[in-house]
């Protein structure tokens, strides 16, 4: 029945994918979209910034990313040797974030299930509910940004 | 051949700029060459905020002291560059030097967008060096004045117990463009 295969279709595009990562133990996860991939992290050169949690570059070949130290702004300890580096899409270029060494998984949600965040932090769309645990679900594309409010 | 004067270098694809590169910390930072008028071991010029040198007065400050990090404790291999810049001379403790560098202006890339305040008026850019990274220091925020700024000068004018070091005057380490690298 191509109705109702267009529905199902239709259904699972309004699923978001997301990719679940931990800093300091604690679980984080964002749109799988706004993720630009993850390596082994390298160690940073620091930049004296006024910038908050914006404090050095990572450099890969070539390529010099900014580093948003996320584990900072968590005021948790990253785990695991090495650690791993989340290059995140942000709306205004790419930039690194040091993770837990702990492999990040996929998980795909029904966006109609988040819970509201209660919390006045602009950077979390919502919470999700996996494997029991209430994971805070990050917009990666507005992380750290000056003013940014969101709407699920 | 001093390095005095030289900020630009020509190079096959175009002019270079002439960058002393030095650690300060873990921090990595490029400087004009044109600002500098020597260098020596901190220990040589002693403990003092003021040093003159050639008849010079140098304000001494530690680098990392200009963007409130932590400066690197004073050791035997610390070192004092002496800067001057638009009439005004200031010294400022590195750890060491790493090299002189000329680079081509299109290797020199502006810091992203994601770093907002003020540390974008410190920095023209930054630039690959050997396998790190090195931050171009803006000589006109290097040079301006800082907090306690005025009192130091104030204490350099009037203070007449500061007069030349003689053991400073023959051991200023000048600059030679020897071993100078060339990034394209």
């Amino acid at each position: 029945m191509l109705r109702g295969q267009s529905k199902e279709t239709a259904k699972r595009v309004t699923n978001w994918s997301l990719m679940v990562f931990s800093i300091g133990g604690q679980r984080l996860a964002a749109r799988i979209e706004e993720v630009g991939g993850v390596r082994p992290w390298t160690d940073p050169m620091p930049v004296p910034s006024h910038t908050p949690f914006m404090n050095a570059l990572l450099r890969h070949d070539e390529e010099v990313l900014p580093v948003y130290d996320l584990a900072a702004r968590l005021k948790q300890q990253v785990r695991g040797t090495p650690p791993l580096c989340l290059i995140v899409k942000r709306e205004d270029g790419p930039m690194a974030v040091c993770i837990d060494a702990s492999i990040p998984t996929l998980k795909t949600i029904d966006p109609q299930a988040l819970q509201p965040s209660a919390e006045p932090d602009p950077d979390i769309l919502g919470y999700c509910e996996i494997e029991g645990e209430r994971v805070p679900l990050y917009s990666l594309a507005k992380l750290g940004m000056p003013t940014t409010t969101h709407a699920v | 051949m001093s390095l005095q004067g030289q900020s630009k270098a020509a190079a096959a694809g175009g002019v270079c700029e002439r960058l002393l590169v030095v650690a300060s910390g873990p921090v990595r930072l490029a400087l004009s060459a044109p600002i500098f008028e020597g260098m020596l071991p901190r220990w040589k010029a002693g403990t003092r905020d003021v040093v003159t040198v050639r008849g010079i007065t140098y304000r001494v400050t530690p680098l990392a002291g200009r963007w409130d990090g932590t400066p690197s404790p004073t050791t035997p291999k610390t070192l004092l560059l002496l800067c001057g810049y638009r009439g005004q001379h200031r010294g400022f403790t590195v750890d060491h030097v790493l090299g002189l560098t000329e680079v081509v202006p299109q290797r020199i890339r502006s810091l992203p967008p994601h770093f907002a305040c003020e540390e974008r008026t410190w920095f023209n850019g930054f630039f690959l060096f050997r396998d790190t990274i090195a931050l171009w220091v803006n000589p006109d925020w290097l040079f301006a004045p800082g907090e306690g700024a005025d009192a130091a000068e104030s204490f350099e004018d009037t203070t007449p117990g500061l007069t030349e070091d003689p053991c400073l005057t023959g051991d200023i380490i000048e600059l030679e463009i020897i071993d100078a690298e060339r990034a394209e």
